[in-house]
């Protein structure tokens, strides 16, 4: 009974650690024009669980978010959190890892509950060495209204070391 | 003959009437632009106090205060707040209110600590301190916290209405009156010190966020920051002067004797107007 609840455990364990996830999100904001409303979304956006580290910047119109190692965070609820502070989300940049797989001739991967599409916009000499299993990678999701059914767009813009 | 002495009767109230008239429109005319001070690259001046005659402003941007001279050298600097706001200063305490962490902090001579503040803030925006009260513009919860020693006093609540505020960003404590900047109502309210509704500046000069405020004996000043103009009223109400040039984005107004600081937060610089010698 001892070994079965062992192997359980670790069984669980492995499953959580290879499961995706969100590392890193740069995200663009629209219509943060004064110093509360950017230092604003910085106070909702740390208030969020999975959240490490955040930085809004005016100048800039974007949140830096590191997100932590174990969290349950999709691209979905940071743009809503973004949308419930009064302000549009836009482009984001990510970092993230999760399953690399190939579908109906569409690259995908997922992470946490959301599936990212590998656009064409993608560099061939990146999408000719693509394989299938675990990546960590940095990518682009231009369109902020993607995000139906927990599906993106992404343009890989760098693969990175695990 | 009647005539010519009933004139004459007449003369001095006439006289006084046109030195009365020529006085006021030199009181509308009276500040001008002196210089602009161009503060270190990338700071962003968000509000500014004085510490025995010496210039501190907040750069909520770059998490720090920094202290300058008139030609904008830095002498010092106080690193690690999070988003410090509109700073207050009295006697030669420096107040800052954290936007991000909802504290309150006083640095005297460089030691550093927290004052407890009897009501939960939600982003303090700005502080003001006279004597021994100290007025905090409590941005999220649209209210003023007024607190004289064990004492506390809320004035304004969630609205548009008189009396209500509207995401406050500023407020001074003048002569027991409490100022407040309403900057998303684009006004200015006074109240009593005991919460009463004074008086409401600023409504049909089309302020669009009224984010800073400072006053004098004779002239409050408010920053008109979407339209880039510093307004000046006395204190009935009445506008007696726009300022514009060389202002970009004004988040705060100080006044120091026949000085008035501005600054301009996208613009890295602090603007100076001073009163014309009649």
């Amino acid at each position: 009974m001892k070994k079965l609840s062992i192997i359980l455990f670790l069984t669980s364990f492995m499953i959580l650690s290879a499961r995706g996830q969100l590392i890193k999100v740069e995200q663009v904001i629209y219509g943060m024009d004064c110093a509360p409303c950017a230092y604003g979304m910085e106070r909702s956006f740390t208030k969020m669980d999975g959240i490490d580290e955040v930085k809004v910047s005016l100048n800039e119109g974007k949140a830096y978010l590191n997100l932590t190692k174990k969290h349950q965070l999709t691209l979905l609820d940071i743009q809503k959190q973004v949308k419930d502070g009064g302000f549009s989300p836009k482009q984001a940049e990510v970092i993230l890892k999760g399953e690399l797989v190939k579908a109906n001739n569409q690259w995908r991967v997922k992470a946490n509950d959301e599936t990212f599409l590998i656009t064409k916009a993608t560099d061939s000499g990146i999408t000719s060495g693509l394989k299938p299993g675990n990546i960590k990678l940095k990518g682009i999701i231009k369109n902020a209204s993607g995000g139906v059914d927990n599906t993106w767009k992404l343009e890989i813009k760098e693969i990175l070391n695990p | 003959m009647r005539s010519l002495t009933h004139f004459m009767k007449q003369t001095p109230a006439l006289l006084l009437f046109i030195l009365l008239i020529i006085g006021c429109s030199d009181n509308k005319q009276q500040w001008t632009f002196e210089q602009q001070i161009k503060l270190p690259a990338k700071s962003r001046p968000l509000s500014m106090a004085l510490i025995d005659d010496e210039l501190w402003f907040s750069d909520p941007q770059n998490y720090r205060l920094l202290k300058i001279n008139r030609k904008g050298n830095v002498l010092d600097s106080i690193s690690g707040l999070k988003r410090p706001m509109n700073i207050g200063s009295y006697q030669d305490q420096l107040y800052v209110p954290e936007f991000l962490t909802d504290r309150i902090w006083k640095f005297d001579k460089g030691n550093k600590e927290q004052i407890s503040i009897h009501k939960k803030l939600k982003a303090p925006a700005g502080i003001t301190v006279q004597k021994d009260s100290l007025a905090i513009a409590d941005f999220y919860n649209h209210r003023i916290v007024l607190q004289s020693g064990d004492q506390t006093k809320i004035i304004g609540s969630k609205g548009h209405k008189e009396a209500q505020l509207y995401y406050p960003i500023d407020v001074k404590i003048h002569k027991g009156k409490i100022y407040v900047a309403d900057a998303y109502n684009n006004r200015i309210q006074v109240f009593k010190s005991n919460g009463k509704f004074l008086q409401t500046i600023g409504i049909g000069d089309s302020l669009k966020v009224a984010s800073g405020i400072d006053l004098t004996n004779n002239i409050i000043a408010v920053t008109d920051q979407e339209h880039n103009r510093v307004m000046l009223y006395n204190h009935k109400g009445t506008l007696l002067q726009k300022l514009t040039e060389n202002i970009t984005y004004p988040t705060d107004v100080m006044f120091t004797n026949d000085t008035l600081y501005i600054a301009n937060f996208k613009d890295n610089a602090l603007t100076v107007y001073t009163k014309k010698q009649q």
